[in-house]
């Protein structure tokens, strides 16, 4: 009803809107807008198709390769606006990946040298798929800097796995990801040495085993890469370039680029063959012998007439598609019969070739300067971007011939269409990569600028350049994006969980077991987290001492997460709700340092406050002592105390009637509400200590302690009434 | 005192009032993506007229009106700049307003890949000046930004940013948005009220946020202690607009009592020379929830009312210029004895809405607006009345130290119902016309600072935290728009996990009611203050001339041209001078022994605003971008032997990461000894922290004792069925005994003298490090060798 009585008033306002007038306010109307900024009919067409009404969702989830910056960018389509930034390669503050100990370990275990390496290079991304179709679970990506591989788990958005290739110096800055994503593919790039006391270049194809968990824990999806069942295929010093994995008619093989004195290829890999055969051991990892695979008729190389940047596999697994001004389309089901007839035309290398012309579909001019494709949902169709030409070309690749085209006002180089590497390549959606970004109305900010990318519409006929977004912090290269719908993330974990594991970490604490424990000078804090303090709040220790702060995060609430820092020691941690993280240090410092939540939290989250004392060895300063009250203090106090809890009364009474309210419109069949609810109870359920404290103290007379303890009664039903009162509100809207 | 008890009586009733009357506008309307839904989702849509395309998204004629505000296609200019603190990311977010793209992450305390900040030896150097008693500090918790000033306006030449983890400021250069300078305050341990600007941007204003004792030494916690070691502060560092350089030398500090210093702001016109902080914690309540106490939350907030510190920092500058004041020299910072503050009458304090946050001088300079957390109202002081009660002499009293207080009804104009939760100001160019965030009841309520009234509020998503204006803390505000820096987006955006992005909401402030029309999730970060100043204010450059030090700005001494590449060998020095020629790098291959120092300088050539090179080694974790002119370095040891590909990207160009030549490491046993002590030494760090732990698949796959193995770093020296920087252990269960084992493992030393040993330290060049293995970690290391010595030998049977 909402929905009807909404669209009727907006339809007719919008009929008026190219043509005529909205009267939106007294003063302003779209024509107003129009003309004031110089906007055509074009423009404002293009912003409704991309605007994101408030609280809206946008259609698809877009995964960027940064380059250099190591960290990887989220953002969603059509709305263009960047979700997050996830450290992958890079350590990455924010999240305290790279800056607690979980995070560390994960990083330094990923080096051969036992460093956090400070960048990576990742260009190309690989989510993990079912049958062909993207799954939403798994993130891959590879790291041509520092030779790594990662894992993001798209529940949390957080990386489970960074490890380091035992044999590359040099990878290839992206993943190929088979159907099932049983292996995920990263080739070498620059041929190197595999031995430290070698002057041998060797070249390799990694398939790195994808252990996949269909059931997901509750705390994230359980899937691992296993470094001890991965295999590398050696072969000898080629320059590697883009891989992708075959599909349908197509599985079980795989297609990359290869170079060598100036002749281009492209290479087919049987790897369900490869996978089979017999490995050696070096550094400690499983390698096929290049011998092997060619006495396996495993692996051969088709010479192309030109260089080509990128090959990709069609959706359907009928096709691979060499890029260049001449892109070739090849048959795969001829390329894979030449492969096991060994119709082989010589060798490279000792590398078998197959003939291009025998095993071609055909070849498309398609413009000067082709940089890349993308396939889309109309059968057949993919598109082209002509970086000299400044323009994307739309191309049919079984009858060979162009159907289309748009002029930019840039080059265009990468191409993605939301699911294009999939089984199932969604329309409506190109976006192109732009390299320069050479805008002169676009301010700019001093040498250094972003990335940019352009929104294209492919609905229609023709096509529409409809936005440029910019990409700070990223030397953007490919990327991949997936329907919104298909990636179910979580929004708290698990009290106590270690993201990096997505287990129970072993120092969670819950409330009331805060403790410090020492043994020489080791000294461990489990501590809480919670709105509006840390518990514990003063920590002593002896200059020297190393010393860890187990942190767990006790809100259930979403989007409360907590920060947590110790001044000038250069650690910091990121406690999402229910999560426990670790900060180790060595307390060389005398003196006291305050730490704090770094995460504005609440309304009192700057008091969310404590200080360590870092004690020298043989003090002798000044012992201090507290200050006793005067007697009019104390009566002063007294008054305060009385004053506090007629104020605890009154706003019980008013608790007391959002709990009736809430139970009666049963607000239990309602998950967030409830959720929210259940903050609420736990608010107030930590009062009890409180108040058993105040009265104590007023009965003992001790009125400095009795009011400052009603004080602490009074801010959790505070809390508890702020939860109470945003369920109260939400469970509103759903009945 | 009047005054002060209606307040008192009031504002707890208020605040419960207050909470329960307005409710959070938590709406989760919008979502009208969602409900338009087609047969099958990823077909051809077709050619969508205007109409097609508002039903199918579910745009309102608002949601219309909005894009079209804020869309800016390529004919187009944005309008303003705006810096966003990126808090405990330690960069800045940068974007453009009203598009709300992101254009820059500004590396601030952060290393950043992409710019390379903090990867060159210069930038590098850069950071270490914001290090700590010799802490290597590689992050920062970027708090309030400040743009330099001329009579009160900005005037687009430097960025100040204060770090509250790491106290101190970073000066950042307008012209190439780079950070130049990194100054640390030698007496703070935690600030937050700063980086603010004097008019003339002659000082920066840097206020304490938690105390600490000046001294850094160690004072048992209690109240005798705390009141007399422990300080706050505020220091006015002096700056030099010309040059864009804080000189610690000039600097001074005031000393503050330990009240929890908070915000600042400068005077201007009537208050010029004057400055004001804000404090919370005047209680000087210690917390210690295990120690028995009361968290901090309740005794930091048991006073109804804190203090705003009035402070002349005018005079004070003139007072010591002229030697009339009594200062002490305190690790290089001048401090102002709070003694000599209330002598020389340059502090003062009145009261002021518990828990504030920002203290914001009007454009005018003859009000200052102050809103605080726990209070429903913000509280418009007069200057003219302050000045008049401090020319009076008119106080209710003195505090702890000594210092006045200015009587609240003597210095006050009025106060105003806002909302729950008042926590930042900015200004309208509207006489009277003031802004202020409200934190708990989300939203911005718009009101009258002069005739005391409220004109409009408009919700936030969700809880507020401080907003900014165009130009809204100057003399001349620009109107137009306004963000609000909302701390929760909770339901706003696409789910990205339990870590979400903040979210900042763009107002249109042009008519008499205020109008969101946009929501920009930030994705990394979180920022707490922002300032934002029209373009035709900036004229950043593109390109530096050929040679230059980036941080200097000057022309670097080993600035390389073409054809004067060279490589100069000294002692165990190897110094490369290189160019980067149109994407040719000059040396091309490098060789060097292993155990050498590598000081690699390169200069791009070009002049092209597209010229930008990125240069590594691989896998040696060694990068940096070269700008277009820049000459910058690369320092590292060659501590691992082999051959490395050394590459070049060209930035701004398609064409992927060129091959220039190799990186030639000979191997030398020495220097990859070294290493491998290097490496245990990391491992016996490492193991200081937690054991690192896999996940339990991960862990499946593991041969028992396999994670105890790697985590005490065995892999460094020794491999199964091959010799490597220490003996071959296959079979090693075979040729020595468990008990030997587990002794030789935990206490390598007590065999040193047994002579096969010996021996092998003679072959390897190598001692087997004490890793301080658990006893019961060792029986799982035995376990392993056993186990993979089995598991190597079926292999090699086969």
């Amino acid at each position: 009803m909402l929905f009807t009585r909404r669209f009727f008033v907006l339809s007719i306002a919008l009929l008026l809107a190219i043509t005529a007038s909205v009267p939106v306010n007294a003063q302003q109307t779209l024509n107003d807008v129009k003309k004031d900024r110089g906007l055509t009919d074009n423009d404002v067409l293009a912003a409704a198709k991309t605007f994101m009404p408030r609280g809206g969702r946008d259609e698809y989830f877009g995964f960027v390769g940064t380059g250099n910056s190591g960290t990887m960018i989220v953002y969603g389509l059509p709305s263009m606006r960047i979700y997050k930034y996830v450290g992958v390669f890079s350590p990455e503050p924010w999240q305290g990946y790279g800056y607690d100990d979980e995070s560390s370990l994960l990083l330094k275990k990923a080096s051969l040298d036992d460093k956090i390496s400070w960048y990576g290079d990742m260009r190309y991304p690989g989510l993990s798929e079912t049958n062909g179709n993207y799954d939403g679970k798994h993130l891959f990506y590879s790291d041509g800097a520092n030779s790594r591989i990662a894992m993001i788990d798209l529940e949390d958005f957080e990386t489970k796995q960074v490890l380091s290739h035992p044999l590359f110096l040099s990878a290839f800055p992206g993943v190929a990801v088979t159907p099932n994503t049983d292996w995920v593919i990263q080739t070498s790039q620059f041929p190197a040495t595999w031995n430290a006391q070698s002057d041998e270049l060797k070249s390799g194809i990694t398939f790195w085993n994808f252990h996949k968990v269909e059931a997901t824990s509750k705390t994230g999806h359980m899937g691992r890469i296993l470094k001890e069942k991965s295999i590398t295929l050696e072969l000898p010093s080629f320059t590697m370039g883009y891989s992708d994995a075959g599909k349908f008619i197509s599985d079980g093989y795989m297609t990359g680029l290869a170079s060598k004195d100036g002749k281009s290829y492209v290479y087919l890999v049987n790897y369900n063959k490869v996978v089979g055969m017999k490995t050696k051991t070096v550094n400690n990892f499983q390698v096929v012998p290049f011998e092997d695979a060619i006495k396996g008729n495993a692996v051969a190389m088709i010479e192309l007439p030109a260089k080509a940047t990128y090959v990709k596999i069609t959706p359907k697994g009928k096709y691979f598609i060499t890029v260049s001004d001449e892109t070739t389309v090849f048959d795969f089901a001829k390329a894979i019969k030449a492969l096991t007839d060994k119709t082989f035309s010589g060798k490279v290398d000792g590398v078998p070739t197959i003939d291009a012309a025998t095993v071609k579909h055909g070849s498309i001019k398609l413009g000067n300067g082709v940089m890349d494709i993308a396939f889309e949902y109309r059968p057949n169709i993919a598109y082209a971007s002509a970086f000299n030409d400044k323009k994307i070309v739309r191309f049919n690749y079984e009858t060979l011939k162009k159907e289309g085209d748009i002029s930019l006002t840039f080059k265009p180089s990468q191409l993605m269409v939301p699911q294009s590497m999939s089984a199932t390549p969604h329309s409506n959606y190109l976006t192109a990569v732009d390299k320069e970004g050479l805008y002169d109305n676009l301010i700019t900010v001093g040498p250094i600028r972003p990335s940019f990318q352009h929104l294209i519409d492919i609905s229609g006929d023709k096509m529409t350049d409809l936005y440029t977004m910019s990409l700070p912090q990223a030397n953007m290269y490919g990327s991949v994006a997936v329907l919104r719908t298909t990636i179910k993330p979580i929004i708290r974990y698990p009290t106590g969980t270690n993201s990096r594991t997505g287990e129970i970490s072993p120092y969670k604490t819950v409330a009331g077991k805060e403790k410090i424990e020492r043994e020489g000078n080791r000294v461990h804090v489990f501590g809480t987290l919670i709105r509006s303090h840390i518990t514990p709040e003063i920590v002593e220790v002896n200059q020297g001492d190393i010393v860890t702060f187990h942190l767990t995060n006790l809100e259930l609430a979403e989007d409360e997460t907590h920060g947590f820092t110790i001044d000038t020691y250069g650690k910091h941690g990121s406690f999402e709700p229910g999560k426990t993280a670790s900060l180790t240090f060595t307390a060389n410092r005398e003196g006291a340092f305050p730490y704090y939540c770094t995460e504005f939290c609440s309304a009192l989250h700057l008091e969310m406050e404590g200080i360590l004392l870092v004690k020298p060895k043989n003090f002798k300063g000044e012992k201090g002592g507290e200050i006793t009250l005067t007697k009019e203090q104390l009566n002063e106090y007294k008054k305060n105390y009385e004053d506090k809890l007629k104020v605890i009364s009154q706003t019980q009474d008013v608790i007391n009637s959002v709990v009736t309210w809430l139970k009666e419109n049963h607000y239990e069949n309602h998950p967030y509400v409830k959720a929210l609810v259940e903050d609420a109870v736990a608010q107030l359920n930590k009062a009890a200590t409180p108040k058993a404290n105040y009265e104590k103290f007023a009965k003992e007379g001790k009125w400095k302690d009795a009011f400052l303890w009603a004080e602490q009664y009074y801010q959790y039903q505070v809390k508890a009434a702020d939860a109470g009162l945003r369920a109260k509100k939400l469970l509103k809207e759903k009945l | 005192m009047s005054i002060m008890k209606k307040f008192k009586k009031y504002i707890s009733l208020v605040l419960v009032a207050a909470l329960f009357g307005f409710y959070l506008t938590l709406s989760s309307c919008g979502g009208g993506a969602e409900k338009a839904k087609s047969a099958e989702i990823g077909v051809p849509r077709g050619n969508e007229t205007f109409q097609d395309v508002a039903k199918r998204r579910g745009l309102t004629s608002e949601d219309v009106l909005a894009a079209a505000k804020t869309y800016t296609p390529d004919n187009l200019k944005d309008e303003y700049v705006a810096l966003n603190s990126g808090g405990q990311e330690g960069n800045m977010p940068t974007y453009l307003v009203p598009s709300m793209r992101l254009v820059k992450y500004a590396p601030i305390n952060t290393r950043q890949p992409y710019v390379g900040y903090g990867y060159s030896v210069e930038t590098y150097n850069l950071m270490k000046d914001g290090f700590i008693d010799g802490q290597e500090i590689l992050w920062g918790d970027t708090h309030h930004p400040g743009y330099s000033e001329t009579d009160g306006d900005y005037d687009g030449k430097w960025l100040v940013v204060n770090d509250k983890a790491n106290p101190g400021i970073a000066v950042l250069d307008l012209k190439d948005f780079a950070v130049k300078q990194q100054v640390k305050n030698p007496l703070f341990r935690s600030d937050h009220g700063g980086a603010f600007f004097t008019p003339n941007s002659k000082y920066i204003l840097e206020a304490t946020q938690y105390p600490a004792p000046y001294d850094h030494k160690y004072h048992p916690l209690n109240d005798i202690n705390f009141q007399k070691y422990w300080r706050g502060g505020l220091t006015c560092w002096a700056f030099d607009n010309d040059k864009g350089r804080i000189s610690m030398q000039k600097s001074f500090n005031f000393e503050l009592p330990p009240y929890t210093q908070d915000l600042s702001d400068a005077g201007k016109l009537a208050t010029y020379g004057w400055g004001f902080t804000n404090s919370f914690c005047t209680e000087m309540y210690i917390g210690g929830d295990m120690q028995g106490r009361p968290p901090f939350e309740a005794g930091c907030s048991s006073r109804d009312v804190d203090y705003l510190h009035v402070y002349n920092w005018k005079k004070a500058a003139e007072l010591i210029k002229a030697g009339k004041i009594k200062t002490k020299v305190i690790r290089g910072m001048r401090n102002i004895p709070i003694s000599e503050s209330i002598k020389h009458h340059l502090l003062y304090l009145i009261p002021e809405p518990k828990s504030p946050h920002g203290v914001d001088v009007d454009p005018t300079g003859d009000y200052i607006v102050v809103a605080g957390k726990l209070d429903s109202h913000a509280w418009v002081y007069s200057w003219a009345k302050i000045q008049k009660a401090i020319k009076e002499k008119n106080f209710e009293g003195y505090d702890t130290y000594g210092i006045p207080i200015i009587a609240l009804e003597t210095a006050l104009h009025g106060s105003v119902e806002v909302g729950l939760g008042p926590l930042h100001n900015q200004f309208d160019p509207k006489k009277g016309i003031i802004y202020t965030s409200v934190y708990v009841d989300s939203w911005t309520t718009k009101w009258d600072y002069i005739n005391l009234k409220v004109l409009d509020h408009i919700s936030s998503n969700y809880n507020i935290g401080h907003l900014v204006s165009t130009h809204g803390d100057t003399r001349h505000p620009q109107g137009k728009y306004l963000i609000e820096l909302d701390k929760l987006s909770i339901d706003r955006f696409n789910p990205v996990g339990p870590l979400h992005p903040q979210n900042h909401q763009l107002i249109d402030i042009s008519g008499d009611k205020m109008k969101i029309i946009y929501d920009m999730p930030i994705p990394m970060g979180e920022p707490h203050y922002t300032v934002m100043i029209n373009n035709n204010l900036l004229d950043p450059i593109d390109v530096y001339p050929v040679g230059t030090n980036i941080v200097t700005l000057k022309k670097a001494s080993y600035a390389t041209n073409a054809g004067d590449e060279h490589v100069k060998t000294k002692g165990n020095l190897v110094e490369v001078f290189g160019t980067i020629n149109n994407g040719k790098v000059t040396p091309a291959d490098l060789t060097i022994k292993q155990g050498q120092e590598v000081l690699i300088h390169l200069t791009n050539l070009s002049q092209e605003k597209i010229g930008h090179y990125v240069y590594e080694i691989a896998s040696y974790d060694k990068m940096y971008r070269w700008r277009p002119g820049e000459t910058a370095s690369l320092e590292f040891l060659a501590d691992k032997a082999g051959k490395f590909p050394l590459l070049l990207d060209c930035v701004h160009s398609p064409q992927g990461r060129q091959l220039q030549g190799y990186l030639t490491v000979k191997y030398n046993a020495k220097a990859d000894n070294d290493r491998v002590i290097a490496f245990s030494k990391r491992i016996q760090k490492d193991n200081e922290m937690q054991k690192f732990q896999p996940s339990a698949i991960e862990l499946k796959n593991l041969l028992p004792g396999e994670l105890e193995f790697l985590n005490y770093g065995c892999t460094a020296c020794h491999k199964f069925g091959k010799d490597f920087n220490g003996p071959d252990l296959l079979m090693i269960d075979k040729r020595r005994s468990d008990d030997w084992l587990k002794s030789w493992i935990t206490n390598p030393k007590s065999h040193y003298k047994e002579a096969d040993i010996e021996a092998m330290r003679q072959k390897y060049k190598l001692a087997m490090p004490d890793q301080n293995v658990s006893d019961e970690d060792v029986v799982k290391i035995i376990q392993y060798l056993k186990a993979k010595s089995e598991k190597v030998m079926k292999e090699q049977m086969q």
